[in-house]
């Protein structure tokens, strides 16, 4: 009886000195490589048991200026908690416009269109996560979404004729975007395959996400 | 969706009222430790699916053909090898080839999408500059007569190719998700497969 109670007691302590909290830290890496180095890549990369290997090839080739990275960002959060990172630049275009009014007196053709109304968008690599910690934190459970926006260019759209039949146009934005959004399971300390995309525009080339993420007990 | 540690704490429970038919004090000790290492985390396990599609666009005759193909489990691998010869000879297209991961039970989405931006609302015509001007902003699928040319404010015309469905899916093996022919004047097929493959991210207690 004597023992039960020592083990009990034991046990307890073991498992009070065992609870922390932890901090999770992600780390995002959005690559670009050519289509055919990802296909041979692929395979490793959604194993999990192997993409380590597969992750230091990816940074091989980025040394070699064969591949592109487009974004490595790191953000952090207690269990439980939202944490996000961003790396964009902001781009704004009107989204609302007052009736086109004639200008200069008459005498020289003009027409103001005038803006009265805007956006703005974040162009380029967004990510945010709310992950959770086993108790030892070692088993993870992440609410990801990860974005690359792109500006395409600028569309001209009519909004108005002058007399001579010319016309007034008025520019907006095209926007390509790879977006994902799900919930992921991973381990402590390892890396995990996101996501892999289309580049616009480029055909011979492939978008890659991948994730690594880590914990570390937050100091009392 | 169930909370993996409320199963976890089920299963445990289960197993501490099965052991109670025996002598009082180790099943308490037995259930206790049940529970001391769920609660540090032991044996904490979750299943990732992850997701790959591919669309591939093919001519019309040889994307019926493989259509067919795909209708069957024991000629699939005809179908998946048929694809993959179209495409080796340039006479395929693949037109987006998406990977996605997702734990069991929850939602994932993957997207690459261009967005394409066009007016919805507009203010009434008028005259910008009298008497010669005739044009201004013109209504909605509505248009102006000027100068013997008829001025649009275009709209875009979308084609959707869309599928939704509910089903149950083999671990590892290409199949069909969906096929649609393009609208006029395109005359190909767009098929769309998928392949779904699940990973065990688990293990042991180790104490931090």
């Amino acid at each position: 009886m004597k023992f039960a109670i020592r083990f009990l007691a034991a046990l307890a302590l073991g498992i009070f000195s065992a609870q922390a909290e932890w901090t999770i830290h992600t780390e995002p890496t959005v690559v670009v490589l050519p289509k055919k180095e990802v296909a041979s890549l692929l395979p490793d990369l959604r194993d999990d048991a192997k993409i380590e290997v597969a992750f230091a090839k990816i940074e091989q080739l980025v040394e070699q200026g064969t591949g592109r990275m487009e974004a490595t960002l790191v953000a952090k959060g207690a269990s439980g908690t939202k944490a996000e990172a961003k790396q964009v630049e902001e781009v704004s275009y009107a989204t609302e416009w007052d009736r086109p009014e004639p200008v200069g007196g008459g005498k020289v053709p003009a027409v103001a269109v005038k803006p009265s109304g805007f956006e703005t968008r974040g162009v380029g690599v967004s990510f945010s996560s709310e992950a959770t910690s086993s108790d030892d934190g070692r088993l993870l459970r992440l609410k990801l979404e990860h974005s690359h926006v792109r500006l395409l260019g600028w569309s001209e759209t009519e909004a108005a004729r002058l007399p001579d039949n010319s016309k007034v146009t008025i520019k907006q934005p095209r926007f390509a975007i790879n977006r994902g959004a799900g919930e992921i399971a991973m381990l402590a300390g390892t890396r995990t395959l996101l996501g892999v995309y289309a580049v616009p525009e480029k055909p011979d080339d492939t978008e890659i996400f991948i994730l690594r993420a880590w914990t570390t007990p937050t100091a009392k | 969706m169930d909370d993996p540690d409320r199963k976890m704490s089920r299963h445990f429970s289960h197993q501490g009222a099965r052991m109670t038919g025996r002598s009082a004090t180790p099943a308490a000790v037995l259930v206790f430790a049940w529970l001391a290492l769920f609660s540090a985390g032991f044996a904490r396990a979750e299943w990732n699916i992850a997701t790959e599609f591919r669309i591939v666009r093919v001519p019309v005759v040889a994307g019926v053909e493989i259509v067919e193909q795909f209708s069957e489990e024991r000629t699939t691998p005809d179908a998946v090898a048929a694809l993959d010869s179209l495409l080796r000879k340039g006479e395929a297209t693949l037109v987006k080839e998406l990977f996605g991961k997702g734990v069991s039970g929850a939602q994932q989405a993957i997207e690459d999408v261009e967005e394409f931006r066009y007016h919805t609302e507009y203010g009434a015509p008028h005259p910008l500059l009298a008497p010669e001007a005739k044009s201004g902003f013109t209504r909605r699928l509505k248009s102006v007569e000027q100068q013997g040319e008829r001025v649009y404010d275009y709209q875009p015309k979308v084609a959707q190719q869309k599928t939704t469905e509910n089903r149950a899916l083999p671990l590892g093996k290409w199949v069909l998700q969906a096929f649609h022919k393009r609208p006029a004047p395109f005359n190909d097929i767009e098929i769309t497969i998928v392949r779904i493959k699940t990973n065990h991210v688990q293990f042991t207690h180790q104490k931090p």
